[in-house]
């Protein structure tokens, strides 16, 4: 390409700093502080998600994680292709939403054939808690929503919560909004010394004394700044979207919204034991309920509250494209089960009612134990909203417009007959078992994926290192240029995992570190060339020129062939060594261009210059 | 500086010492294969499970067989990994909703309490997925096998419109068995298949007198040969990733025959007048030597680094690819080329070594 060397420099130069800047999230990620990390997670997850995204990526052997095939078991009974395909859409629904339960970055839930669901879980390493995705039958519970203006009552209860017990997670003049990037990562070490990034939702074991000490401390080191803290009242309910904050919502809705990036810290918070407490026994409701329904709520548990979050379907796009999670203020105790649900279909809306004819609904049957006890909710709750959840997420929350009486029940609004299926398969889900087995599971542990990194990188370092010695002591100048050509190498195909979001494992590390030591190859056939030609009493322009001429065909072929069995890995392995096929053919294809293209140039360069008679190769 | 200033080795005439060898390293293979039963396959083609826990003290392997006996456990394997705080178990399941790791669980926390563990890989893999692995594995070595004797004949004799063709028709039935998997359900099948693809490529490699193709196969059937014998002398087990460790072998034994028959395709037109072929032979493998010699040291170099540093996980991928590296430098001198005479001696009576002109 291009045959004036001045563009073959520009053009050389050009995929360099095109290499650095796919590079650079990656490395900037590698040097962030793990504490920092997590501050950032919480304070500005959609900046981290973006870095992530552009960094290479690690797959579930470097970092740690579960990989599952799970399969539809017919082992007890056999099945109709098409009750088949509804099952394991039933199953896909009950994964997905546990999956969304446990609040695992970058899931992967993807159905592979018409028998199995493939499941990648990074940082997930509890193999019971794999065994419950598939095992534990749904759970599906009809619960009455609070209103929206009970909720808010709440979000000031555990406003006043966090700040009597100074539960903040992050440093407050971050959460108020008001403070530099800078100042936060200053802190971010002595602030909270226990890893909440993320995994567990049970993981806050520690008692909460521990909590409150390393706050106090932290006020401590502050000093002035810390009392200054504590004039941020509404730490929690400012991460919701507040109505004055200008976004339009519907009114007669109940649920809030909580913009997407403020999730983890909401998350956080309502994980937090105080603040489950306070939301439990919070007694925000009683008039209304129990003055409308005294003498039917007499026999019922007492009246205790929880929150649940939306389906990540339902998420709220506001008009400036922003997007927001809906989550919901919930009577805990259930008004019915899925057991009582005998089936639930998708269909259009019959009759000459404009509002349902011809529109999307779900019909829902009751089993004849449950159409009583739903006639009696339905009366009691009339103009209430009845929260759908599964597995503990809101699916949906439908208004009861009146008495249903007879177990047949139809849920209307809804938008399309494939949102329809959807919310029919959910309903389905609970009702009807998705007999699943693990047909296939591989989980290890982060800290031998942290184990495998250091000791893959560091075994590439010193074969790296060796081969440079290598080729510098046997072909001197020769052996320097093909030196920088190879860490050229290493930094394009890193920049190419990075930039085309492919995925490192621990054999792509092995491909990367075999790429090292074949990668020489190229120069090694050239120089081995060019120093027969000098031999027969070529000049050394032409003796340069006819080694890499002659030497190009041999190095094309080795090359392809090598290419035609990473082709073949890539397309019969399994997801660690598909990586070592992707790397083992970009190290193939980027030799080529730094071995043979940058390597002549450097040649061509310095041969031009007056004088240059011979060259220690 | 130089390793052999204008190197003049007589490798041909060693051709007969280098096929016993050749032949003893494969016997010994076979018969240790045999000894065991065949190879011994990882969880990844039997089905079963695998587990890794790393104590916080050194543990003995019998005291955990026999946690292991009293937990109900019936065929288990333990062994040490790495290091003794390392316990590799290895499990046939009975079936695959026995929660066999809760059981081994609550036996290790009640024989060694003091002894404080982490699981640090736990693999599964049904009999289904198993069986569905081991054809896959086959398939690939299969399949590259098939693409390399393609490209070689493309590349070193066969008309350029054949090669196309029989290209084309190799990437179509890699695609139709990929994507319609239900066509291999059974092993026999897997077998039928195969046989009936090497059938082909037979003819085809008889028919178009592809002797360098077929001399380029038999020499990576040798190491791939070889190395499973090795792997079973040293009873290590042959998983997903030494299959692909054993292609990688393929590509690098491969790249170092095809750099060698490209030099002899080059030498041929212009000695042939003068020379006998093995004479001919003889010279190019003079001739690029030392670029052997320095290409298969930075390679082995690199792997030897892995082997010592890479740690336990990717030792045997990196046993794999040493030991490969080895006979793959060695085949290319002492049976690809010796191939090369034989098949042109047997077959190829009175016609060219290379019909096409060098590119």
């Amino acid at each position: 390409m291009f045959q004036n060397i001045k563009f073959k420099i520009i053009f050389i130069l050009v995929i360099f700093l095109g290499s650095l800047y796919y590079l650079w999230p990656t490395y900037y990620l590698s040097r962030l502080p793990a504490e920092d990390k997590r501050l950032m997670s919480l304070s500005d997850p959609q900046g981290l998600r973006d870095l992530e995204e552009r960094s290479i990526k690690l797959g579930l052997d470097l970092q740690g994680g579960m990989h599952l095939v799970l399969e539809l078991d017919q082992s007890e009974i056999s099945m109709a292709a098409d009750e088949q395909e509804d099952a394991i859409d039933r199953a896909l629904e009950i994964i997905r939403t546990r999956v969304d339960q446990f609040g695992v970055s970058e899931p992967l839930i993807q159905k592979a054939g018409d028998e199995r669901i493939i499941v990648e879980l990074a940082g997930v390493v509890d193999t019971a808690r794999a065994r419950a995705l598939v095992e534990q039958s749904a759970y599906l519970e009809f619960q009455l929503v609070k209103f929206q203006n009970e909720f808010q009552e709440v979000l000031a209860l555990v406003d006043e919560v966090i700040v009597e017990n100074e539960l903040y997670l992050l440093p407050q003049e971050e959460e108020a909004g008001e403070a530099p990037a800078q100042a936060e990562q200053e802190r971010g070490e002595e602030f909270d010394p226990m890893d909440l990034f993320g995994k567990e939702d049970e993981q806050r074991t520690e008692p909460d004394s521990i909590e409150s000490e390393e706050e106090s401390s932290l006020d401590e080191l502050l000093g002035s700044e810390g009392a200054l803290a504590g004039e941020t009242k509404k730490p929690f309910s400012q991460l919701f979207y507040q109505q004055s904050q200008g976004l339009q919502t519907d009114r007669r809705e109940n649920y809030l919204l909580v913009p997407m990036d403020r999730e983890p810290l909401v998350k956080e918070y309502l994980n937090l034991p105080e603040v489950r407490e306070v939301i439990k026994l919070a007694e925000v409701n009683n008039q209304v309920d129990y003055l409308r329904y005294r003498s039917l709520d007499e026999e019922d548990e007492p009246d205790t509250l929880e929150v649940l979050w939306g389906d990540s379907k339902d998420n709220y796009v506001g008009p400036d494209g922003a997007v927001y999670k809906l989550i919901y203020l919930l009577k805990k105790h259930a008004e019915m089960t899925g057991e009582f649900l005998a089936d639930a279909n998708a269909t259009l809306g019959s009759g000459y009612d404009p509002k349902t004819a011809n529109k999307p609904l779900v019909m829902m049957q009751l089993i004849s134990e449950g159409a009583d006890s739903f006639a009696t909710i339905s009366e009691r709750y009339i103009q209430r909203d009845l929260a759908i959840v599964l597995d503990n997420i809101v699916k949906t929350a439908p208004r009861i417009m009146s008495r249903i009486p007879g177990g047949r029940a139809q849920i209307e609004g809804q938008p399309t007959m494939e949102s329809a299926r959807d919310l029919s398969i959910v309903l389905r889900a609970g009702a009807l078992p998705a007999p699943l087995t693990i047909a296939e599971s591989r989980t290890i542990g982060p800290s031998l994926g942290a184990d495998s990194i250091q000791k893959g990188s560091q075994a590439a370092m010193i074969g790296l290192a060796l081969v440079l010695i290598v080729m510098l002591v046997y072909y001197k100048f020769g052996g320097l240029v093909a030196n920088v050509a190879l860490i050229f190498d290493l930094i394009i195909i890193l920049a190419v995992l990075a930039g085309f979001n492919a995925t490192l494992t621990l054999p792509g590390i092995a491909g990367l570190i075999l790429t090292i030591g074949m990668a020489v190859d190229a120069n090694v056939l050239i120089f081995e060339r060019i120093r027969e030609e000098l031999r027969s009493g070529k000049t050394l322009r032409a003796a340069i020129d006819a080694g890499y001429d002659k030497a190009f065909s041999t190095i094309l072929d080795a090359n392809i062939t090598t290419f035609i069995t990473a082709v073949v890995l890539f397309q019969f392995g399994t997801g660690p060594i598909k990586g070592f096929a992707v790397t083992l053919s970009i190290g193939l294809a980027t030799s080529m261009f730094t071995a043979i293209y940058v390597t002549r140039v450097v040649f061509d360069l310095w041969t031009l210059r007056k004088g240059v008679k011979s060259i220690a190769l | 500086m130089e390793i052999i200033k204008n190197p003049n080795f007589e490798f041909i005439a060693l051709r007969n010492k280098a096929f016993k060898i050749s032949l003893t390293l494969i016997l010994i293979g076979v018969f240790s294969l045999i000894l065991h039963g065949g190879p011994r396959w990882g969880i990844d083609f039997t089905g079963g499970a695998a587990i890794t826990f790393k104590f916080d003290q050194e543990i003995k392997a019998e005291d955990a067989r026999e946690a292991l006996q009293s937990a109900g456990m019936e065929s288990y394997e333990v062994t040490h990994f790495g290091d003794r705080r390392h316990l590799l178990v290895r499990l046939k399941l009975v079936h695959s909703k026995q929660d066999y790791l809760g059981a081994i669980q609550s036996r290790f926390d009640s024989i060694f309490p003091e002894n404080k563990y982490i699981i640090e890989q736990n693999d599964l893999v049904g009999p289904k997925i198993g069986t569905e692995l081991r054809e896959k594995a086959l398939l690939a070595l299969l399949f590259s096998m098939i693409g390399i004797i393609i490209y070689i004949s493309i590349r070193f004799e066969a008309e350029s419109f054949l090669g196309v063709l029989v290209t084309l028709i190799f990437g179509l039935l890699v695609l139709t068995v990929s994507t319609t998997r239900a066509v291999l359900s059974s092993d026999l099948l897997t077998v039928l298949l195969i046989l009936f693809s090497l059938a082909v490529v037979g003819y085809i490699c008889l028919k178009f007198d592809f002797k360098y193709a077929v001399s380029a196969i038999v020499a990576l059937l040798h190491d791939v040969l070889i190395t499973i014998g090795i792997f079973s002398l040293l009873d290590k087990e042959i998983n997903l990733s030494i299959v692909a460790a054993l292609l990688t072998i393929v590509g690098y034994s491969l790249n170092d025959t095809i750099v060698l028959f490209d030099r002899i395709r080059e030498e041929y037109p212009k000695e042939r007048k003068r020379l006998p072929l093995d004479r001919i032979i003889n010279k190019s493998i003079n001739n690029v030597l030392s670029r052997t010699i320095i290409t298969s040291l930075t390679t082995m170099m690199v792997i030897l680094t892995l082997l010592v540093f890479g740690g336990e996980v990717i030792r045997p991928f990196a046993l794999a690819i040493f030991i490969g590296i080895i006979v793959g430098t060695y085949s290319s001198i002492y049976v690809a080329s010796p191939a090369l005479i034989f098949w042109h001696e047997r077959f190829g009576a009175g016609a060219e070594l290379t019909r096409k002109a060098p590119a």
